[in-house]
């Protein structure tokens, strides 16, 4: 979770599992409504989530750099490239058509309703307070485990990388220059960072062990987060839209 | 009854025709602080392994002999069992920070966690064990991004924190510099003071003079020598061995060469020290402990 969010907030207060819940929810509705302009509002309504979640920066941004450009990506190759046969314009040898445009926008704003969704859950819940309540829903502790010591060991690895990089720059190999040079140096630096991973696997297998990671207790949580009502009625009002929207699409289905 | 018994122990690890633990026959008191010298390779963080019913169960491998805890095999233990009776700090500080929490105090909690401790209790011990450890200033910080030194305390923190009766503690200071070390020792040393049975695998031998109790010598797989300290420290013949002596053992060698011997068995400075007066003549006074 970025460091700018307000955890006073009352969306960003809500348990993970109740933000979860509204983020699944928005992204099926946002996949079954039929339409570009439906799937624009829906877009729109997230935006307004941000906006109330307090996290309308740090959304847009990561929207923007990742869906954005995917987005438009998906409207230049479907505009130009798919058959069809209503010509909006040309230029030089290529005819925009508006089917591609269509299929292009709609498509667009599926994925960017669903990658808007990840995007704005994770802004707003840590993974240790998501991967908790997965686990008090029946994760195994070894699978929470095993998502939270990736996260981090992420930036461990990354700096470690730097340190190999470096060591590897010491002993002459060019790190910097034309694609063909970073290629070159991805095997002499990959190579040390993973056997010093794998190398390190043991130890930490059996620090586990010595930390009772295999005792079949019922284990306590020193830092703990618990539902709270309002989130029982969230999650309830967000049943029920998603029940009656998906009630009315098949309805307007079979009419 | 010995405290820990382990009886005819031979141990080969998979995929190896050569036993690596031969024939080992060591008992062990309660309270006390052993330390486990010999040269790289000499078995001593694999008999670790086998005290703290790592071997055979984590590395498979066949083993002959039995290790007893209270007169009970090790494998009649649980694992939680074994998790609140034997502690084990490793060599590798960074390897020993689980990965699981995100700030030291959880990651000392997190052993305590898994055995379904009480919250309560959990805060309780934590802190203890972090003014025990000279952690607290550490309490929110991310563990990964602690100094070699700062991790290895925390390490010992989280394993104080399930209070065993025994720590196996192997090379705990191979990778610290001299103020760590000091540090690290200033731990065990608490330790030894609140009674717990310590068995240490360390190569700085001035320190293991300075602080243990007895000394288990092993050379290629085999106990050469085991006992009280000042009888198996005064042994010059472990060089041959590839076992280190502390620097006044050679000394006070030296001098029985040049015909003075010395009038008690010397390992450490201090003892070194009380004996040149007492030559000097400049001291009748008893050593002091």
């Amino acid at each position: 979770m970025a460091g700018a969010v307000q955890k006073d907030n009352k969306i960003v207060a809500l348990y993970p599992m109740t933000k979860f819940y509204i983020a699944i929810a928005f992204a099926i509705v946002a996949v079954i409504l039929p339409g570009i302009i439906s799937k624009a509002i829906c877009f729109a309504a997230l935006n307004v989530l941000a906006l109330a979640s307090g996290i309308y920066k740090i959304f847009a941004k990561r929207v923007k750099n990742s869906v954005g450009v995917l987005f438009i990506v998906l409207v230049v190759i479907q505009t130009f490239f798919a058959a069809g046969d209503t010509i909006l314009f040309s230029f030089w040898i290529f005819s925009a058509k508006l089917e591609g445009l269509l299929f292009a926008l709609k498509l667009g704003f599926v994925l960017a309703n669903i990658g808007g969704c990840l995007i704005w859950f994770f802004a707003i819940t840590t993974e240790k307070d998501f991967v908790l309540a997965l686990e008090k829903k029946g994760l195994s502790s070894k699978a929470s485990y095993v998502v939270l010591s990736t996260l981090q060991m992420v930036p461990v690895l990354k700096k470690r990388s730097e340190t190999i990089m470096n060591a590897q720059r010491a002993r002459g190999v060019e790190t910097e220059g034309s694609l063909l040079v970073r290629a070159k140096v991805f095997v002499p630096t990959i190579v040390p960072l993973v056997l010093s991973s794998i190398q390190g696997t043991e130890e930490r297998a059996l620090t586990l062990e010595a930390r009772g990671f295999s005792v079949e207790t019922k284990s306590t949580h020193l830092y703990d987060i618990e539902p709270k009502p309002v989130d029982k009625t969230v999650t309830i009002i967000t049943g029920l839209i998603f029940i009656l929207i998906v009630v009315g699409r098949i309805v307007l289905c079979l009419i | 009854m010995p405290y820990i018994d382990i009886k005819n122990v031979t141990y080969t690890y998979p995929l190896v025709k050569e036993p690596c633990i031969k024939d080992i026959t060591v008992s062990i008191e309660k309270g006390k602080f052993y330390a486990i010298v010999g040269a790289n390779g000499s078995g001593k963080t694999t008999l670790c392994n086998i005290i703290r019913g790592f071997i055979p169960g984590f590395y498979q491998g066949e083993m002959k002999g039995v290790v007893e805890l209270e007169g009970k095999s090790l494998e009649e233990y649980t694992l939680g069992e074994l998790t609140s009776k034997i502690g084990y700090v490793f060599q590798n500080p960074f390897n020993q920070i689980t990965g699981a929490r995100d700030n030291v105090y959880e990651e000392i909690a997190y052993g305590l966690e898994n055995l379904g401790v009480e919250v309560e209790i959990i805060r309780k011990k934590v802190e203890e064990v972090m003014e025990l450890t000279n952690t607290a200033y550490l309490a929110d910080k991310n563990p990964f991004e602690l100094s070699g030194g700062q991790q290895q305390r925390v390490a010992f923190a989280s394993i104080l924190a399930l209070e065993p009766d025994i720590f196996v503690i192997d090379e705990p200071t191979s990778q610290l510099d001299p103020k760590e070390t000091e540090r690290v020792f200033d731990i065990i040393d608490k330790m030894k003071k609140m009674g717990k049975t310590i068995i240490l695998v360390e190569h700085k031998i001035e320190l293991i003079a300075e602080y243990a109790d007895s000394i288990i010598a092993l050379e290629d797989g085999r106990v050469v020598k085991c006992g009280e300290k000042h009888d198996v420290l005064s042994d010059i013949s472990l060089i041959e061995k590839g076992i280190a002596l502390p620097q006044t053992v050679l000394l006070a060698d030296e001098f029985r060469r040049r015909g003075i011997p010395p009038k008690e068995k010397i390992i450490t400075k201090q003892e070194m020290i009380w004996q040149l007066k007492q030559i000097m003549g400049k001291s009748n006074a008893p050593l002091q402990a």
